[in-house]
């Protein structure tokens, strides 16, 4: 086990209850931000604060510069072909709403999602059926819960017009074999939009290379703040994407009987954005590629490892999803056959300072379709340790005692 | 069953704070799925119930095994105190503003009497003066 001192970085996790250290297991909720991130915005606030792309002050013309820079991290970040097919939103969410609805998808026309989606990516399609008459295909997992390849095939055929799927899912952690999935969906000539929420923090994503036409993620899930995120799209789509927001800085021009439409990506930037949100966005970048994926991997997969190996040595233990830590990132998700999830990530919190997540995860219609009530999900990140996952496991063992 | 108490004592605190009147709220909701044999999600009741016990497990973990299996006991016994309590509390406010005593029979017995309770002596709050 490596062990590491990315912990001293976050002021949040260096925090004490009843004497106790914190130890915080919930980063596919959201991640702290580190000292870097943290002084960059507070430098933004205090230093040169202004309204971004109206303002003809110096210090407007940082908070550009300081945007344009950012934007082009990312673009470098995902392997983006360049830095206008980067558009900042408020999260993931927003991402694959405008998407969703920007796409001006018909009555009939399909669009394909997994069984694992998390609500951003389900809800929006839901609403789409109702509001426009689209059709909704959600493609059931295979028995071991991987992704069934040949039944996307299959539904490809029939004729899908967009396969919108999530990248890793906050489930369990399951990567989806997106390369094929692009592959396919190329062969069949439809779009393809990933939810990398869950993916972009944790191992490295070349658009590019992948050949996918829109990628979602949000800052907070990889030590920016929140209120920050991104959507990835290829310039030739974005030409002809509805924007979700229209308004200030969004157009060129108005008058009383019409408008010109910025070029992209500000005319889907529309009113003053989180400014402060995209400079931190650009210092976790610049955080997380010093950290590097190889060790953010071998940590998540060592973690997941211990973790798995000991829950499965306590009695009454059920794990969701598949089964291999190898295959799960970051994320363990098991509920006990006789404790509540809700009162044993209570129970974890006040007895030691343990930070974990309970309930549906925000994936309500994978629990309902397989009849589990909740769960309890640990997901870690590159700060966590061993020491840390041995301390959950003894408080584990402690509590589940108690029944 | 804890919600029931917490719901009643965070009501009456919830008189004078804003903090209070949102735990109230989020016991009243609790109560209501309760009563209509729903479970409570995340609810106050569990949350008062990880206070309690979590507090045990870090200092005597023996307790907190029994406190985690009889807790819906201690709810209800928690319930009747609560409830008896507040039975006499408003029953003595009442005698207070009605006869400027919490005890119209033993005013010496309550603290806050008003002097013109005190010299009036023995008080029968049942006592029927009419004829």
């Amino acid at each position: 086990m490596v062990e590491n001192s990315w912990k001293s970085q976050f002021p949040f996790l260096m925090q004490k209850k009843n004497g106790q250290p914190l130890i915080y297991f919930d980063n596919a909720c959201m991640t702290p931000c580190p000292i870097p991130v943290l002084e960059a915005m507070e430098k933004y606030n205090k230093e040169f604060f202004s309204c971004g792309g109206r303002s003809n002050t110096h210090f407007g013309r940082d908070v550009d510069d300081k945007v344009e820079e950012t934007r082009e991290l990312v673009a470098k970040f995902i392997g983006a072909g360049a830095s206008q097919e980067i558009i900042f939103t408020k999260n993931a969410t927003e991402g694959i709403n405008l998407v969703a609805r920007g796409l001006n998808l018909h009555a009939g026309e399909r669009v394909l999602v997994s069984d694992r989606e998390h609500n951003s990516n389900l809800i929006v399609w839901q609403v789409l059926q109702k509001e426009r008459g689209i059709e909704l295909m959600i493609l059931p997992s295979k028995s071991d819960e991987t992704f069934d390849l040949a039944g996307l095939e299959a539904e490809l055929q029939k004729g899908i017009k967009l396969v919108s799927v999530v990248y890793s899912s906050n489930l369990d952690g399951y990567t989806l074999p997106v390369e094929e999935i692009v592959k396919l969906a190329r062969k069949y000539d439809a779009f393809v939009m990933l939810d990398g929420a869950q993916a972009v923090p944790h191992h490295a994503v070349n658009v590019k290379k992948l050949g996918v036409d829109f990628l979602a993620f949000s800052g907070h899930k990889m030590t920016a703040p929140s209120g920050i995120g991104v959507l990835y799209g290829r310039l030739a789509h974005l030409e002809n994407l509805s924007s979700l927001l229209c308004g200030g800085h969004s157009v060129k021009d108005s008058r009383y009987n019409g408008f010109e439409l910025e070029d992209i990506p500000a005319r889907f930037e529309a009113g003053l954005q989180n400014y402060g949100g995209i400079i931190g966005l650009g210092e976790a970048i610049k955080f997380i590629k010093q950290v590097g994926f190889d060790f953010i991997a071998k940590q998540e997969f060592e973690l997941n490892y211990f973790i798995t190996r000991e829950l499965k040595q306590i009695g009454g233990i059920n794990f969701v999803g598949v089964d291999d830590p190898k295959s799960r990132g970051g994320i363990v998700n098991f509920y006990h056959e006789k404790m509540d999830s809700n009162q044993l990530t209570i129970f974890l919190d006040e007895s030691a300072n343990i930070l974990t997540r309970s309930g549906r995860h925000c994936v309500h219609s994978w629990y309902n379709s397989r009849g589990v009530k909740d769960s309890i999900r640990i997901s870690s990140y590159f700060y966590n340790t061993i020491d840390e996952a041995e301390k959950l496991i003894s408080a584990l063992k402690k509590i589940l005692g108690l029944v | 069953m804890i919600c029931l108490a917490a719901f009643i004592v965070f009501a009456i605190l919830g008189i004078f704070s804003a903090t209070h009147r949102r735990l109230a709220k989020q016991a009243f909701w609790c109560v209501l799925r309760r009563v209509t044999f729903k479970p409570c999600q995340a609810s106050i009741g569990e949350i008062l119930k990880g206070k309690i016990v979590g507090w045990l497990l870090r200092r005597k973990s023996r307790w907190a095994g029994w406190v985690h299996r009889y807790f819906e006991v201690f709810s209800w016994i928690f319930v009747i105190i609560t409830l008896v309590s507040t039975f006499y509390t408003v029953k003595g406010a009442y005698f207070y503003i009605r006869y400027g005593t919490c005890n119209p029979e033993h005013p010496e017995q309550c603290l806050i009497s008003t002097q013109a309770a005190l010299e009036k002596g023995v008080i029968n709050p049942y006592y029927c003066n009419d004829k």
